[in-house]
């Protein structure tokens, strides 16, 4: 059970304190750019690129106040999406976040991803951004795969063999709520579950023990 | 009589058809820790209101000065960044902020959270994106505030219901409020006609 809880610890940000499905934070990236693997994949994939911006920022401008830091922060962020856009390497990038690209780099999660920046040590900081960057990417990979499976029947716009029709409705922000609400619960199931059976383990043991000796 | 209908459908653009929330999934990061009470509720959007709608009348005026040059379409994300984080110093520094009634007194605290929250920016620019006329921006913008507060308003007293009824462990908190947002969204995409599969 201490196991558990250490090696949950440890990897905090990916299970335990995941950005969204524990903390809430990044739901809208988290519905709308997750109605297919690929647009998940991207998402989750600049957010880590911006996190690691942001926190390299962060760290650099310790010295100033919360609100300085928070807002240049956010403005070196904005500005190196604006760069990449206009160099044309990621022309993917834009087609598939649209408005979301711009918002990815100036929002609530990012800032709370690289919050540590400013507490621990840096090797600890940064271990932590990337477990939190991981832990989103994990719930987008999800949520993308499922969302679309059900929408397409396709993986990676691969096409899936699946019965019954496709539904187009999957795609909406309702049904992206609705899912990662189920994820959320599912989550906390599996750990609750877990600790069960650890500690019915755990029970069992001690008994076990006192059996053979006597 | 153009004009006038214009302006209505810019408003109900912003508060029903895309509404920030529901429609767009914006505002709802962390929803459980700022607007714990309907007072709450409202200064947020209060709040939201003052940011955005001076944020957009800069980031227009500063369309029509930069729109010519060519790097205006990626140069506007920046640039209405910079909107936001000047509408946000403004409005600490105003004096009626202190002088103000309580409401007014109070709605100052959500400024920070509502300036860099992501929902101003992401209404600043998609007030750009979608209108071309100036003032129909700033009344989209407008709209997008009205939705949002109502929007938040619904979720508040969807989650004072949740909290008196019984509620599977698992689902307690976040998940089961994730669930009703969704449901809330769906309502408003049944409102608005979207083509749902049969």
């Amino acid at each position: 059970m201490r196991a558990y809880r250490q090696r949950l610890e440890r990897t905090s940000g990916i299970f335990k304190n995941n950005p969204v499905t524990v903390l809430g934070l990044g739901l809208p990236f988290a519905v709308i750019a997750s109605t297919s693997l690929k647009r998940g994949a991207l998402m989750s994939g600049f957010v880590f690129a911006a996190a690691i911006v942001g926190f390299l920022v962060s760290r650099m401008l310790r010295s100033l106040s919360e609100t300085w830091r928070v807002i240049l922060t956010c403005l070196v962020c904005v500005c190196a999406t604006a760069a990449v856009v206009m160099s044309g390497l990621f022309p993917i990038l834009f087609d598939h976040l649209g408005v979301y690209l711009p918002l990815a780099a100036a929002n609530m999660m990012l800032l709370t991803i690289i919050r540590p920046a400013e507490e621990k040590s840096f090797g600890a900081a940064l271990r932590e951004t990337v477990f939190r960057c991981v832990g989103f990417a994990l719930v987008m990979c999800v949520l993308s795969l499922i969302r679309e499976l059900i929408t397409l029947h396709t993986v990676w716009d691969l096409p899936v063999k699946l019965a019954g029709p496709t539904i187009g409705g999957a795609a909406l922000p309702c049904f992206g709520f609705i899912l990662l609400g189920f994820l959320a619960a599912g989550a906390r199931t599996i750990d609750r579950l877990r600790i069960r059976m650890l500690l019915s383990r755990g029970n069992e043991a001690p008994a076990a023990h006192r059996e053979g000796t006597r | 009589m153009n004009a006038f209908a214009a302006a209505l459908s810019a408003l109900a653009a912003g508060i029903v058809l895309q509404n920030v929330v529901l429609a767009r999934a914006l505002c709802t990061d962390d929803p459980l820790h700022f607007t714990r009470t309907y007072h709450g509720t409202l200064r947020l959007g209060f709040a939201t209101l003052l940011v955005t709608l001076l944020a957009t009348l800069f980031a227009v005026i500063l369309r029509r000065l930069l729109s010519p040059f060519s790097l205006w379409s990626v140069l506007r994300w920046p640039v209405c960044f910079v909107c936001v984080a000047v509408s946000f110093f403004l409005l600490l520094h105003l004096p009626a902020f202190r002088i103000g009634g309580q409401f007014v007194r109070e709605s100052e605290p959500f400024l920070l959270y509502v300036a860099f929250n992501g929902v101003a920016y992401a209404i600043v620019l998609l007030s750009l994106a979608n209108y071309a006329v100036d003032w129909q921006a700033l009344v989209y913008a407008f709209g997008c505030c009205v939705g949002l507060t109502g929007a938040q308003l619904l979720i508040h007293a969807g989650r004072e219901r949740i909290s008196l009824s019984v509620v599977p462990r698992s689902f307690a908190g976040l998940p089961i409020l994730l669930i009703y947002i969704g449901i809330l969204s769906l309502a408003i995409y049944g409102l608005v006609g979207h083509q749902l599969p049969t």
